[in-house]
């Protein structure tokens, strides 16, 4: 369980694919324009990461590591097509709003990364909730992006009204430059709280070997 | 010389990478097995609505197959609850310069004008800007709210390109329809061309290769009113269909375009399609020659002659 939710934090906070590896950024930039196709991306995404993972996983031993790359891109693209039939089978709007971004999951650098770096080297259960963990982390950044974006150049949060008719949306942030705008701020912000929590940790290891080196002097 | 342990390990890894293969298509042709009704009957349900959304009067709609075109999927004519034709609606697949296809449905009226577009199915980024709540095209462009008749964008070309494709089939088509040896002349057309016409059903010989038709037309005492000639003339995009009115002396009193192929027709006709008697426009002469071309040689016919 432990190790379950260490995975999780990893793949959410500490190693986020795409505000820390900076992974999977033509698609954050693309489908950030609503947080709703932002939700949409990152649970298909997410979906075709754990699948994959966990075929790739039971795989492992089969694919031979010569024409490992092969065997996995064959797998990706073979569940983003099927989660492609069952979007445009049972919620066809989402289908739609997204468009060509549902099938470019195939080359998405996350889902291919993961592959590479665990599941191809762990066990099954692990390999699913490594894909998991990347897969909310991925979600849990497109959401952080599109909300700004939808309600700064828009107005709006998942389709409503925010601020009422008199809002003049700042148009620029549901443009591209603003999508990268967006993005690095978002970044700049993230890795700041993290280097917050580790500049407190170094403060205190500097704070504890000065004392042992005063408390040595005074011996 | 490849020894045969090293072509052994080539073919085990070849062997392996097929059987991933088919164990992969296997699962999505069950996921295809499982979902291709539901995508077809989401499609069918989509298209009747999309004709419904463009004619909110339709009832009944029968394929045509008589009207086909590049680009046309199938051609739907709609009719309302008592059976009056309400138009067309065209299913048609347009080709983004993205390389994309977007499949659309076209609204298209008893008089070969697009009335309304929608989009049903697209792999564009952009096109939602064009589009409403319902995926209409608005002929505006959302973000913005400029018309970007300049053609900016591809996706906003594919849109005006699958319009103006639909229109000239239709052009054509009637074009085709009037080009006929006894010329087609309808009430409403004789109205426009002649004031107090009560009959038009005596028809005279025709003389002229060009003349498609002429028929006599009285008030409702049975004085003759005049000529009304069809004529086909010769324009930018092909043949025009005209409908000249005669006096009694011979001279040509007024034009009705009833149907034509060129873009820039707009510059001499009323919304009615009466020739306005505007001057050659600038980059639309021909179209002017046309009419101008059909009047001359109708008068040099010198029709004329009390009944």
């Amino acid at each position: 369980m432990k190790g379950f939710l260490k995975q999780l934090k990893e793949g959410i906070l500490d190693n986020n694919p795409t505000l820390v590896q900076l992974l999977g950024m033509c698609p954050t930039l693309a489908t950030t324009t609503s947080v709703k196709n932002a939700i949409g991306m990152g649970l298909a995404a997410t979906v075709v990461l754990i699948f994959s993972n966990l075929f790739i996983s039971l795989l492992r031993k089969f694919i031979p590591k010569q024409v490992r790359i092969a065997a996995f891109i064959v797998i990706i693209s073979g569940f983003v097509t099927m989660v492609e039939l069952l979007m445009k089978a049972f919620v066809y709007s989402l289908y739609q709003s997204l468009g060509i971004f549902i099938p470019l999951i195939v080359v998405n650098c996350i889902i291919l990364a993961r592959a590479e770096a665990y599941a191809s080297k762990n066990k099954v259960l692990p390999s699913a909730v490594d894909g998991l963990a990347m897969g909310l982390g991925f979600t849990f950044a497109l959401i952080l992006v599109a909300t700004v974006r939808e309600i700064v150049g828009n107005g709006t949060f998942m389709g409503l009204s925010l601020f009422g008719d008199g809002y003049a949306p700042a148009l620029l942030f549901i443009m591209p430059a603003g999508a990268f705008l967006t993005l690095g701020f978002v970044i700049a912000a993230v890795q700041k709280i993290r280097n917050m929590g580790q500049d407190k940790e170094r403060m205190e290891k500097l704070s504890k070997l000065e004392e042992e080196a005063e408390k040595e002097e005074t011996v | 010389m490849v020894n045969k342990k090293t072509a052994w390990h080539v073919t085990n890894i070849a062997l392996r990478l097929l059987v991933i293969c088919l164990v992969v298509a296997a699962l999505t042709a069950l996921v295809y097995a499982v979902t291709v009704d539901t995508i077809a009957k989401g499609e069918q349900e989509r298209k009747e609505n999309a004709i419904r959304l463009i004619f909110t009067e339709a009832d009944s709609f029968t394929e045509d197959p008589s009207i086909v075109g590049e680009g046309v999927n199938a051609v739907y004519a709609v009719a309302d609850a008592n059976g009056a034709p309400l138009g067309w609606c065209v299913d048609y697949t347009g080709v983004s310069e993205y390389g994309g296809d977007v499949g659309m449905m076209i609204g298209v009226g008893t008089d070969g004008r697009v009335l309304g577009l929608q989009v049903i199915s697209h792999a564009e980024t952009f096109i939602d800007r064009y589009l409403d709540g319902e995926n209409r095209y608005t002929g505006v462009e959302k973000t913005y709210g400029v018309d970007l008749s300049a053609g900016a964008t591809m996706s906003y070309n594919a849109i005006r390109n699958a319009i103006a494709a639909v229109e000239k089939i239709f052009a054509t088509r009637k074009v085709a329809e009037l080009d006929g040896d006894d010329g087609v002349f309808q009430k409403e057309q004789i109205d426009l061309l002649f004031s107090g016409a009560a009959d038009f059903s005596q028809r005279e010989d025709v003389i002229d290769s060009n003349v498609n038709g002429i028929c006599l037309v009285k008030n409702a005492d049975g004085v003759l009113l005049g000529r009304c000639v069809s004529y086909t003339s010769l324009g930018y995009g092909g043949d025009m269909e005209l409908l000249l009115s005669v006096l009694p002396t011979g001279k040509v009193d007024g034009v009705l375009v009833a149907a034509h192929l060129d873009s820039e027709m707009f510059h001499y006709t009323n919304d009615n399609g009466l020739y306005n008697g505007a001057d050659a426009v600038a980059g639309a002469t021909r179209s002017h020659r046309a009419i101008q071309n059909a009047i001359t040689a109708v008068e040099a016919l010198q029709l004329g002659g009390a009944q």
